[in-house]
């Protein structure tokens, strides 16, 4: 079910948060109970026998967590559990996602490996979070940070409808110490009002601002390789405000939708082309999966490197760790790898595996730049060069930002780079035979640059998109009075733009929410659904 | 080894890390506190704590440890110090 549709607003949340009422009343099981059939109604709505699979994951993970756990004295017989459970997470992961791509272009290679035997495999909703949410889990397990053997316990966190299929990727470690206080086991009107608006101002941005834009994108990449410059631009910079008003959209709804219900989500996005550098975006662009990348894949790769260092023998100073030498394995390495599976777990195809090494790139740099590039003394400068060295940063983050976004839309490698060129001019300034063109001078311009004849109103949005993202406080500093997140501390929003429990507030989330449901044109999925 | 002596070693081993002999470092002292105390940095300074004091962190351990007092509780539980 998608949230931003009229069965979910009008049919699904009601039932759920009433039923939630009541139960929370026959006591604390029956809202664990409760919860749990409610994300299962939600998750199989469309597809039952998606409830089947998800099921046999949840107790094929939950069998080997307890297995983990009851072999707490014999830390071998742990880790081989530990890795039977991850891979065989992994393998569904990839027979679901990967197959059929992989042996397709085995077979495009000219080996006969019987692809078409793979068609029909259905990705199953939310499999890449909710596998990820589970691996996680088990190594926690592992490493003895969860000790709670409960089944409902453990169903309730992996099925909690508001991340279940987009995340927010949540830690055990997050959900159940709330889940377990019986302060939070009830529809609290302090909840309840900063939950809805923090969900009506997601709403909003999902089908007021982004989704207006998908035409216009679905048209540029499919004739990728005929834009002119202008036209090129467009449709990389409208498919970057899509992407961003979608997924910040769909952020603030899951975080909105799990504070109704008393629960605090960990922040997934945090104006994210605010960001200064490419470190700096991936702390504020989809934050739970950074905090994820970081905890179970690139600080076990970069430990391992720094321990094989030691036991070598090598000095550990922030000096020697500065050579050449020793920045390849220690920092290269471990932001290539893990930036590059961080790539392919957003889909199959080759455009996935380059935007990952793309942001491993650009991070390694980042990196590098750091270390070795001039140290800038921000006090010392003149505030207008401060200024402009600001707005350079920012600028340049973005673009490289924009580029990656090209390779991670596109149906396919050639389709990206035909973008890329159409940006970089290689296809022409101009359209041939735009003279002809006859109209308004605005119409006249257009076609000259090749751009259509409505293209002038989509750059004044992305003009007015950009001034939002740049100086506008985002949805966490609104709705700072609430704090609506946890794991990220924000600068409330000034006082005028700061969410307060009164009448004038309610109005205005009232006519909000009113215009997103007007504007819920035919329902379109978010676009983090497809990974 | 009591946790004060923990906490002795571990500021002597941060500022031979840091190359800076002036280098304060509390109990309360987090990564926001030193400048140069990145992301990067805090891998390279668990793998440090782990061979001066002869332990092993867990992956879950390391996304938790935010200050030098984490540090020092963490290296106490493992090394068995009330």
């Amino acid at each position: 079910m998608i949230f931003s549709s009229l069965v979910f607003l009008f049919g699904f949340l009601p039932f759920a948060l009433l039923g939630y009422a009541l139960a929370a009343r026959l006591g604390f099981r029956s809202g664990t109970v409760w919860l749990i059939f409610a994300s299962l109604v939600f998750y199989g709505f469309w597809a039952p026998y998606l409830i089947v699979l998800i099921a046999v994951s949840i107790a094929f993970n939950y069998a080997v967590s307890v297995a983990i756990r009851r072999n707490a004295g014999s830390p071998p017989r742990q880790s081989a559990l530990l890795w039977l459970g991850v891979g065989c997470n992994l393998a569904a992961l990839f027979y679901y996602k990967y197959a059929f791509a992989l042996l397709a272009w085995f077979e495009a290679q000219g080996l006969h490996v019987n692809a078409g035997a793979f068609a029909d495999i259905v990705l199953p909703l939310g499999i890449s979070f909710f596998t990820f949410t589970q691996i996680g889990y088990l190594v926690d397990c592992k490493d003895g940070v969860t000790k709670n053997d409960n089944l409902l316990d453990y169903l309730l966190f992996v099925t909690f409808f508001p991340h279940l299929i987009a995340g927010p990727i949540v830690h055990n470690g997050d959900l159940m110490p709330q889940f377990a206080d019986p302060a939070n086991r009830a529809l609290k009107a302090v909840n309840l009002a900063p939950g809805l608006t923090l969900f009506i101002l997601g709403m909003v941005k999902k089908v007021v601002l982004a989704d207006p834009l998908a035409g216009k994108i679905a048209m540029g990449f499919t004739d990728a390789a005929n834009l002119k410059l202008a036209g090129a631009w467009v449709t990389a910079v409208c498919y970057s405000f899509q992407l961003y008003f979608d997924f910040s959209g769909y952020s603030d709804m899951a975080c909105g939708l799990a504070l109704m219900f008393g629960v605090r989500f960990p922040a997934n996005f945090n104006s994210p082309y605010k960001a200064r550098s490419i470190i700096e975006f991936w702390q504020r662009w989809h934050m739970s999966l950074t905090r994820y990348l970081n905890q179970y894949l690139y600080n076990p790769i970069a430990l391992a490197a720094r321990r094989a260092r030691i036991a070598r023998g090598l000095p550990m100073t922030r000096k020697a760790l500065s050579t050449p030498a020793a920045f390849v394995p220690m920092v290269a390495w471990p932001t290539l790898a893990t930036m590059g599976l961080a790539g392919v777990w957003h889909g199959a195809g080759l455009q996935f595996l380059i935007f990952g090494l793309l942001h491993g790139a650009y991070l390694t740099i980042n990196h590098a730049w750091r270390m070795y590039g001039p140290k800038s003394a921000d006090g010392e400068r003149a505030r207008l060069r401060r200024l402009l060295s600001v707005i350079w940063q920012v600028a340049l983050t973005y673009l490289a930002v924009l580029v990656g976004q090209v390779f991670f839309r596109a149906a396919s490698v050639g389709q990206a780079l035909d973008l890329l060129a159409g940006m970089t001019g290689l296809h022409g300034l101009f359209a041939p035979g735009a003279g002809a063109a006859v109209g308004s001078k605005l119409v006249q311009v257009q076609a000259l640059l090749g751009l259509a004849p409505d293209d002038y109103k989509r750059c004044v949005k992305l003009a007015i998109f950009f001034a939002m993202a740049w100086f506008l406080p985002n949805s966490l500093q609104i709705m700072a009075a609430a704090e609506p997140v946890i794991g990220v501390k924000v600068q409330p929003a000034h006082s005028l733009l700061q969410w307060r429990p009164s009448w004038r507030w309610a109005l205005a989330t009232g006519a909000l929410g009113f215009l997103a449901v007007m504007s819920l044109g035919g329902t379109t999925e978010f676009l983090y659904f497809q990974f | 080894m009591t946790k004060d002596e923990v906490l002795s070693q571990l500021v002597a081993m941060m500022r031979d890390y840091f190359d800076d002999e002036d280098l304060v470092l509390t109990r309360e002292s987090t990564a926001e506190d030193v400048v140069e105390w990145d992301s990067l940095s805090h891998v390279n300074i668990i793998a440090g704590v782990e061979s001066t004091f002869g332990v092993r962190f867990a992956i879950s351990e390391i996304e938790n440890l935010k200050s030098v007092g984490d540090l020092v509780e963490l290296v106490a539980v493992k090394k068995g110090i009330a």
